[in-house]
């Protein structure tokens, strides 16, 4: 089965919460400067799409998602 | 030859697009014009055709190279990127900056070329970081999707307040004036805590601002006069503070030395002209389409889920920072088949990447069905607006309670009697008088 390892850079991370908007379930964001706060690093293959949708719309680039073959 | 385009004019409107539908105009020519030979660097804005598409040249560009030369009005030739993938590209990229005062950075206008030289008046979003992100910051939980989603009911009260009165007093009547404009005005304005008696005063400045009808004077003398303005707010909430934005900042951030006032004025100033002539522009935009577009309106009130997509998939199709973004290259950079040296412009066309097939199949037709979240309509990159989720509220409340007040709602005007502001930083509607 496929795996997505999330992470996340707070360095790059502009808070513009597009992630947290998109897939509120893997995604939040620090009420006090808006950073990402991740909230599921191996999402579940159901939010797999939204997550890569949320790689795509983060205007920083702050979030990588990479598949893992898991044995 | 490249098709010679007509300005898109009251009254003017080509024959293709004068129907009681809006159609679109086909591409054209776009094979036979070399774009890469560097002879040829054709006059940058182009002009459109049919006043809801982008000029039909940037679909030719767009199948060109990832950039190609463009000529701007004071004869410097820029790199304009139209493809999505590309735009995205540069707009993510810290080697292209966003300070007006960089070598080859493209001078939009006469007033860009003005205020460039005043580099003391610029506000964060022409600055890169790290002043940039420690300006913008200060914003960010105000700006927060959470945070201004806490102000959509006083939103609706607003709109329902309006749309109540518009709706007992009866046709026709200009949207524009009634609705689009005062609204992200007032908004703002109760965010910033100005006082409704200086609306018309910052309305009227803030629309010079924006305005290439003014000479470079003229905007100098209107934003000279907002930031007196705003200058006397900052001193006044310094004296006694409130509970509003402007307040929070001088105590916060002005009194802790984490800003200066000098820094804290342009501030202001960017979000009250930012803040609200460009949520008007789009927000009349969309009043025309579900005017024109065949089934819009009856769908949404159908399905009133579907208006959040809808907003997104008209961000996208109108695209009202026609004329892109400006950035600079510091340093030597590759952009597919294209080599931008350190010291060159580029102009990175929204409209265009937001119309690009590869990235939105049928780019020129409007589909509230469409998942259009990954349009460009709000930049890219760290630059990208700070107001988004503001907007968005906004825009989605407003389309809300034109369908539920004035369900009805017809073209007061023959559709082609429309007039457009063609030189607006934001590209807009001058009016939209409707009946119903």
């Amino acid at each position: 089965m496929r795996k997505l390892v999330v992470e996340v850079d707070m360095a790059a991370c502009c808070g513009a919460g597009r992630c947290a908007a998109t897939e509120p379930r893997v995604f939040d964001q620090d009420p006090n400067n808006g950073t990402v706060v991740l909230l599921d690093p191996e999402p579940a293959p159901p939010l797999h799409e939204s997550v890569m949708l949320c790689e795509t719309l983060c205007p920083c680039g702050a979030i990588s998602v990479t598949p893992v073959s898991s044995s | 030859m490249r098709p010679s385009v007509g300005h898109a004019n009251p009254g003017e409107w080509p024959d293709i697009c004068r129907r009681a539908v809006i159609d679109r105009v086909r591409v054209q020519g776009g094979d036979q014009v070399t774009l890469a030979d560097e002879a040829v660097a054709p006059a940058y804005p182009m002009r459109r055709i049919c006043p809801v598409d982008p000029p039909p040249e940037l679909a030719a560009f767009r199948t060109g190279p990832a950039a190609s030369r463009v000529t701007l009005w004071e004869g410097t030739r820029v790199w304009l990127v139209t493809g999505h993938a590309h735009a995205r590209a540069v707009l993510g990229d810290r080697r292209f900056t966003a300070v007006t005062s960089a070598p080859g950075f493209p001078m939009m206008t006469r007033t860009s070329q003005l205020l460039r030289s005043q580099p003391q008046s610029a506000s964060f979003i022409r600055m890169d970081d790290p002043d940039h992100s420690r300006l913008r910051s200060m914003l960010t939980r105000d700006f927060l999707a959470r945070s201004v989603e806490e102000l959509r009911p006083l939103i609706r009260d607003l709109l329902d307040g309006i749309l109540a009165t518009v709706a007992a007093r009866g046709g026709p009547v200009d949207l524009v004036r009634a609705l689009t404009l005062p609204v992200p005005s007032r908004v703002i304005a109760l965010l910033l805590g100005i006082p409704a008696e200086a609306q018309d005063f910052f309305e009227e400045r803030s629309a010079v601002l924006i305005d290439r009808g003014y000479t470079p004077q003229e905007v100098a003398a209107a934003r000279d006069a907002l930031d007196g303005y705003l200058r006397e707010l900052v001193e006044a909430r310094a004296r006694q503070p409130g509970s509003d934005l402007v307040s929070r900042l001088v105590v916060d951030r002005v009194n802790t030395e984490q800003m200066t006032v000098e820094e804290l004025v342009p501030m202001c100033r960017l979000l009250l002209v930012a803040g609200h002539g460009t949520t008007a522009s789009q927000a009349a935009l969309n009043m025309l389409s579900l005017l024109t577009e065949p089934g819009l309106a009856a769908e949404l009130r159908r399905d009133p889920d579907l208006v959040p997509g809808a907003v997104e998939e008209l961000l996208r199709f109108h695209s009202i920072i026609q004329n892109g973004l400006a950035r600079a290259a510091t340093e030597d950079v590759r952009l597919g088949d294209i080599l931008i040296r350190a010291g060159e412009g580029v102009v990175i066309s929204l409209s265009a990447a937001n119309r690009d097939e590869e990235r939105f199949p049928s780019p020129d037709t409007l589909d509230p069905h469409r998942d259009a979240r990954r349009h460009l309509a709000f930049g890219h990159g760290v630059h990208q607006c700070l107001g988004q989720w503001l907007a968005r509220v906004e825009l989605e409340e407003m389309l809300s309670a034109v369908l539920q007040w004035l369900p009805d709602l017809r073209l007061a005007v023959p559709v082609e009697e429309l007039e457009f502001r063609n030189d607006v930083s934001s590209y807009g509607l001058a009016a939209l008088p409707v009946t119903w």
